[in-house]
């Protein structure tokens, strides 16, 4: 049959009416990206540890404040300081059902590491989250009644005192690297496991002051055992706000230890811009403050998935001049 | 008195039926976990520690801690039924628990541990009760030193191992100091023979070698009989599933010694269980009459280290309670469950939180009564397990040790360098290098070597640091001697006070 010209516009007017719904509908759906399976948050450190609490709790408050349609499951892939578990997200291009926590550890391993670790540039950056503050602490009884006071004992008698801090090339002993730097000292930095085995070599005596986080020194603080004496923070910290920053006591310097989330390279925008959002509302929510702020003793700080790349890229320079400095990158 | 009415507060609280019930269930998970080789206690409360947020945090930690000691039963049993240990602090049970299954004897090998453990187990709470707060503080006394002094001494205990080849003695250890050695260095932030893989950063984990160096070796072992029977060549009666009294009369001493060894051993943040294993069945032997028949299915060689392990699984928690530090990987799990229910375990958590602790405290006492009536009654079904013919029995050792080197990291790598693990056992085996030596090289290795490093460190390089403080003096001393045993022995020996009745060997 013979298709007639009113057939013939009828037909086009319902072909464009078809491809304007599904240009509408594409849009529509982006601007919605919704997850339509479960999410698998990669942690790639133990059961147990600091990254895993954290993934717990933001699975916890997620589910409790409804901000996801649907439920994470948590895997750990520890191993090799983080960078097996971080490389298994980072070869996952596109992968839109995938996040992963996300410390600078995992910027400042793949450095010492080298070849073969993902960095964050293999990474889509999500959102930052909390961070930790690095303080030195001593005994009650120490005579060190303040972080002046260490400093001149180790300008009197350089490479004498003691600092314990967690493994050569970590956190503290870069953060510890700052501080020499700083104040123009040199101390004795006595690497141990954990922060676990910091603090008891601390009760012991057997170190003269130890970098440590608020979560691993509050509860030896409220019982009168322990006090810190400086923050490596741009300012004081409001739960200890009796602790002057190194900055104030005239080093000038600060470190962050920070807490944030990333997702498989060559996801797109839409994607980002969901689980940003999300992150966000959670970061927002009572149940974050009082749940995992508070009680791990954490400070917030929430950054979008552009500044979290521009402050992992500032981080990463710095964490690669100390590295260079104390030997660890040729 | 007023430790009286702490307990009796306690047994007030975990004597609820909802406490109850949360003790058994830990005790039951502690215990499947247990025969788990690749799942830890570690991993486990980790794991559940997210379904507790709405349970009261005692009944909570009442669940933890039936996971942590009932892991201690549970290890045992893989150990003596199939020699794969369940968990790394029951290595030292293969040794002679699983030539005594091969004698028949599986019933009264397990029997003994669960006694042996339970009434370790009681010993170590009561003295957790009684001196939680001094132990802790006494337990802070070791620092870097003193850990190294620990680890000598361990190693000097290793010259009992007199009747075999000494050469072959020092060879075995230095594959596993070696082994210690691979991956990324605490004291240089260095990866050391890692080879660029990064699976190897982190080192090779301990469960992934015993369960090759164990378990996959004995199926290649015995791959080259032709046994088409099972383990067990006669029939099983009654009377060998318990024990005899002439075993309670070998084990009773053991049973305390390994008790006591376990309980200090454990109060030592970064002793550990393990540790505790092995330095019980080192003293054991050394106490011994009758050194050389260790390692043939001796009622002994499983009594100390299962004792031992209870005993520090349960005196670990004094530096957790009295200090809020964690003495071990799962009490550092614990200190962050303690943290999630909000409450902040410290030096003032015996006078903020009584219930707590005194409700934990009094629930040991259940939870191992539960465990050893457990094991008990489960002894005859698994006993019963040795009859599967020996050809089954081998695929699922093999099945048993793979899922256990998979599941530490979840990763395949992990269960390859078991397989090579297995044939370096095997070669062993057949080269007649003793595997004990390897085996707490390994594990005291990385201790050795960091305290070492740490405490040259401390003192800026003056080896007196070893013998001027009175914990790492003794323990220096105690090493010293160990290591001049050989040479004393000779000298006696050429001097004829061997022959004169004077029992050498036992020195």
């Amino acid at each position: 049959m013979k298709e007639s010209p009113f057939q013939v516009k009828a037909f086009r007017i319902v072909m464009l009416a078809t491809l304007a719904l599904f240009v509408c509908g594409a849009a529509l759906q982006a601007a919605e990206w919704k997850p339509t399976k479960p999410i698998n948050v990669v942690v790639p450190y133990a059961p147990g540890g600091g990254s895993d609490v954290y993934a717990r709790a933001i699975d916890g408050i997620v589910k409790s404040e409804k901000l996801c349609p649907q439920r994470f499951i948590i895997e750990n892939k520890p191993g090799g300081s983080g960078t097996i578990g971080t490389t298994s997200v980072a070869q996952s291009p596109g992968n839109e059902h995938m996040l992963l926590t996300f410390i600078s550890g995992q910027v400042s391993g793949p450095l010492a590491v080298g070849k073969g670790a993902a960095t964050y540039r293999d990474l889509t950056m999500v959102a930052n989250l909390a961070k930790d503050e690095q303080f030195i602490v001593v005994k009650t009884d120490s005579p060190f009644k303040t972080i002046q006071d260490l400093v001149a004992a180790a300008k009197k008698t350089p490479g004498t005192v003691t600092i314990g801090g967690t493994a050569t090339g970590q956190e503290d002993h870069m953060c510890n690297r700052l501080f020499e730097r700083a104040a123009d000292i040199k101390v004795r930095y006595i690497p141990f496991n954990s922060g676990g085995e910091c603090i008891t070599a601390l009760l012991g005596g057997h170190v003269a002051a130890i970098w440590a986080n608020p979560g691993e020194f509050v509860p030896q603080y409220d019982a009168k055992m322990v006090r810190p004496i400086a923050v490596a923070n741009d300012k004081r910290v409001a739960l200890l706000n009796a602790v002057p920053t190194f900055m104030e006591s005239g080093y000038k310097f600060e470190f962050d230890f920070f807490r944030g989330i990333a997702a498989p390279p060559k996801i797109s925008p839409d994607v980002v811009a969901y689980y940003e959002t999300m992150m966000k509302r959670m970061t927002d929510s009572a149940a974050w403050k009082d749940n995992y702020l508070k009680k791990y003793m954490l400070s917030p700080l929430y950054l979008n998935s552009k500044d979290m790349g521009a402050f992992v890229a500032k981080n990463e320079k710095i964490f690669a001049d100390i590295l260079k400095d104390v030997g660890l990158i040729k | 008195m007023e430790l009286w009415n702490n307990l009796m507060m306690g047994f007030a609280i975990s004597l609820t039926w909802e406490n109850l019930l949360y003790c058994l269930a830990g005790c039951f998970v502690g215990q499947m976990v247990g025969v788990l080789p690749g799942i830890g206690a570690p991993t486990a409360v980790a794991l559940l520690l997210p379904l507790t947020f709405s349970v009261n945090p005692t009944s909570a930690i009442i669940l933890f801690a039936g996971i942590y000691y009932g892991v201690a039963y549970g290890g045992t049993i893989t150990s003596v039924l199939i020699n794969v240990p369940g968990e790394s602090s029951s290595v030292m049970t293969c040794l002679d628990g699983y030539q005594m299954a091969k004698q028949g004897r599986a019933g009264a090998a397990l029997s003994v541990a669960a006694i042996g453990s339970w009434i370790a187990g009681t010993i170590s709470v009561v003295l957790l009760m009684a001196f939680a707060p001094a132990l802790a503080k006494f337990a802070l006394r070791f620092g870097p030193p003193e850990y190294f002094g620990l680890a000598m001494m361990a190693f000097g205990l290793l010259t009992v191992f007199g009747g075999g080849d000494p050469f072959k003695i020092i060879i075995s250890t230095l594959v596993g100091l070696f082994l210690a050695i691979v991956g990324l260095d605490v004291v240089s932030g260095v990866p050391r023979f890692s080879f660029g893989i990064p699976q190897l950063l982190g080192g090779i984990d301990f469960i992934v070698i015993i369960c090759g160096i164990f378990g996959l070796a004995e199926v290649f072992n015995s791959l080259e009989q032709e046994e088409e029977t099972g383990l067990l060549k006669q029939k099983i009666r009654l009377k060998d599933m318990f024990l005899t009294w002439e075993d309670w009369v070998r084990s009773r001493w053991a049973i305390l010694r390994g008790g006591v060894i376990g309980f200090f051993i454990g109060l030592i943040p970064a002793g550990g269980i393990t540790t505790a294993s092995f330095l019980a069945y080192l003293a054991e032997k050394r106490v011994s009459k009758h050194p050389e028949k260790f390692g043939t299915g001796l009622i002994e060689g499983i009594a100390s280290p299962e004792s031992a392990n209870n005993a520090a699984s349960i005196s670990g928690f004094a530096p957790l309670l009295a200090l809020g530090v964690p003495g071990s990987p799962t009490t550092a799990i614990m200190l962050a469950g303690f943290m999630m229910w909000g409450i902040r375990p410290g030096p003032l958590l015996f006078q903020n939180n009584a219930d707590l602790v005194w409700g934990l405290i009094s629930s040991k006492f259940i939870g191992n009564l539960l465990l050893v009536l457990m094991n008990i009654f489960l002894i005859p079904l698994f006993v019963s397990m040795l009859r599967v013919p020996y050809t089954i029995l081998m695929g699922f050792i093999v099945i048993f040790a793979s899922i256990g080197a998979f599941t530490v990291n979840n990763n395949l790598f992990d269960v390859w360098m078991m397989l090579g693990f297995g044939i370096l056992g095997y070669i062993m085996n057949k080269l007649q290098y003793p595997i004990v030596p390897l085996v707490l090289a390994l594990v005291l290795g990385r201790l050795a070597e960091n305290s070492l490093r740490q405490s040259l460190m401390l003192s800026g390089g003056d080896f007196s640091i070893f013998f001027t403080r009175p914990i790492t003096f003794v323990f220096m001393t105690a090493a010293i001697l160990a290591y001049l045993t050989p040479v004393i022995r000779w000298g006696l020996k050429k001097t004829g006070y061997g022959g004169k009745g004077l029992n050498v060997e036992s020195l």
